[in-house]
């Protein structure tokens, strides 16, 4: 059986589920309301040529916008992973799935395709508020495109780190806990180390936490260590959940 | 072919199972009898190659399920304890998941889900969500699940729990049907499940291989008792107890004005005309005198270290 195969069965079955799942559906009406609402608060200051606000609009209505949906994806990116693995693993589906023929790639892979998609399906509307302000004024659309590969690239990285802690853990919210505390680590973790007055530390949170790169992707610099860093978050959060799985069949305990 | 040799497994500290062999030939169906938390599900686990063992291996057609391809994995069928399944999706959307998980292709997938479904008597069920089931028909549901694609190698593990008495009727049936074909390990702690079912057993307490056999063979393992109550004067019954061919072998209670004789009988020796021919003269009134036989309860109880206990 190709890995193919098993790959779209997986993603498909778990595509429907999240569908099925009232919480999705919150969560996207909560995304929204919190996006439309940030983005007219900063329409109506720059509109008013606020204090602090710049006359072009992407800078002053687009960019923050887009890094307020940033931190909402941060924010719910672990509500809708901390079932994955943690429900299967309660109700002893994982254990039947691992006896299958079906790869544990397949598996972990179909899970991550399928909450990724269902996070994208509500990422890729974003564009319309920059839409709308592109009917009032210009708009920076490099900034645009940036920004929404940012969200994408960034659910991506985050949907892996919340799968690792939902394989890791059987209780979903032992793993939502741990995937918010890695995930905030890595937000704000620049900050802390700004604070620390410490050279060394303050250089290696640039390069590891999310802060500069979100926001290098945010503002149109599609640079690809930017990319790269994303990229990276979502293979190693994959690569360890996937000797997670591995490691279940050789626990001695 | 199910083999087991020298199965140990520990967690931590804690011994869940020590030193088990058993074999399952081509076509047999093996009970698996223990009580709850004797390691019958770790046994499984093992088997299914979900765990590490500490000591010993356990191999299905020769091949430690830990190591197994995925060609090598299609050929066995688990329904783990629990029953799962997924509450989200209708039951022949699981089945056609499951196959397909399992290898099958589309159209076999659909053959298969069908055969299954038919199987276990589910075709109303087919296009409800598993979730609205009740707890017997998604048990039935799991059970639906191990047998896509005919695996040569079955593991149930208390297939029958959250069944309804004809329901069980039905699994046990479908079970012997496997015979010859399939090789079954049937893990319960239900007696009657095995008698029924199965044509060799293992018992399985504390961790250990307690006993294993045939049903008659196991039950040839405990001596018949013979038992006669008689009512009457203590000192007439006392010297007839004693008088009898191999009086010194009778043992003599007293219970609510009755004599309860007791005595393990030898090769071909059957004492109970005698205790009738000589009870009646003496005028003694025989209550009841037979031989008890054991019985497979009997096996078990003593198995699990309970004996006299049923």
């Amino acid at each position: 059986m190709s890995f193919t195969r098993q790959l779209f069965l997986v993603t498909r079955r778990e595509v429907a589920s999240l569908l099925c799942m009232p919480l999705y559906y919150v969560l996207c009406g909560v995304f929204f309301m919190l996006a439309a609402l940030v983005y007219l608060q900063q329409l109506v200051v720059f509109s008013q040529g606020g204090q602090g606000t710049s006359v072009n609009a992407t800078d002053s209505v687009v960019v923050p916008t887009f890094q307020m949906l940033h931190f909402f994806l941060l924010i719910q990116v672990p509500l809708l992973t901390m079932r994955v693995f943690a429900e299967d693993r309660s109700n002893g589906m994982l254990d039947l799935l691992q006896t299958m023929p079906a790869r544990d790639w397949a598996v972990l892979g179909g899970k991550f395709l399928a909450t990724f998609l269902g996070i994208a399906i509500y990422t890729t509307i974003t564009p319309i508020f920059p839409v709308v302000t592109g009917m009032m004024t210009i708009v920076d659309w490099p900034v645009v495109i940036g920004s929404v590969i940012a969200l994408l690239l960034s659910s991506a990285g985050y949907v892996s780190i919340g799968l690792l802690f939902s394989a890791a853990s059987e209780s979903q919210v032992a793993a939502a806990v741990l995937s918010y505390v890695t995930l905030f680590m890595l937000a704000f973790g620049q900050a802390f180390a700004s604070a620390s007055n410490v050279q060394a530390l303050d250089d290696a949170a640039r390069h590891f936490t999310v802060t500069e790169h979100i926001n290098g992707l945010i503002s149109g610099n599609i640079a690809p260590m930017n990319v790269a860093y994303f990229v990276v978050m979502a293979w190693v959060g994959l690569f360890v959940t996937a000797r997670l799985l591995e490691a279940r069949r050789w626990r001695s305990t | 072919m199910i083999e087991v040799d020298g199965l140990t497994k520990h967690y931590g500290p804690t011994r869940s199972i020590e030193d088990v062999s058993f074999r399952a030939e081509k076509g047999e169906i093996l009970g698996f009898l223990g009580p709850n938390g004797a390691g019958k599900s770790t046994t499984m686990k093992l088997l299914a190659g979900l765990m590490r063992p500490t000591a010993g291996s356990a191999r299905i057609d020769g091949i430690e399920m830990q190591h197994a391809t995925p060609a090598q994995r299609q050929r066995l069928g688990y329904l783990p304890e629990g029953a799962p399944v997924y509450g989200d999706m209708t039951l022949d959307g699981f089945l056609r998941y499951m196959a397909g998980l399992k290898g099958l292709d589309n159209r076999q997938a659909k053959s298969e889900a069908e055969r299954t479904t038919a199987l276990l008597n589910l075709q109303k069920e087919r296009t409800r969500l598993i979730g609205n089931l009740s707890k017997g028909t998604r048990q039935r549901a799991a059970f639906a699940q191990a047998l896509l694609g005919k695996p040569p190698v079955l593991l149930l593990d208390e297939p029958t729990v959250g069944l309804d008495p004809s329901q069980i009727n039905d699994v046990r049936r479908l079970v012997r049907s496997l015979a010859g074909e399939t090789t079954v390990l049937f893990s319960t702690h239900i007696l009657p499940e095995v008698e029924l079912t199965c044509t060799r057993i293992v018992i399985i307490a504390n961790g250990k291989v307690a006993a294993q056999g045939t049903p008659e063979q196991l039950v040839a393992t405990i001596p018949s008792e013979g038992l006669a109550r008689l009512r009457g004067s203590s000192n007439i019954v006392n010297r007839l107890a004693a008088e009898l061919p191999g009086g010194s072998r009778i043992k003599v209670t007293w219970s609510e004005g009755e004599a309860l004789l007791t005595w393990a009988p030898r090769e071909g020796e059957d004492l109970r005309p005698e205790i009738a021919r000589r009870a009646v003269p003496a005028g003694i009134d025989v209550v009841e005198v037979t031989l008890k036989r054991a019985r497979l309860e009997d096996v078990f109880l003593r198995a699990i270290g309970k004996e006299g206990s049923a």
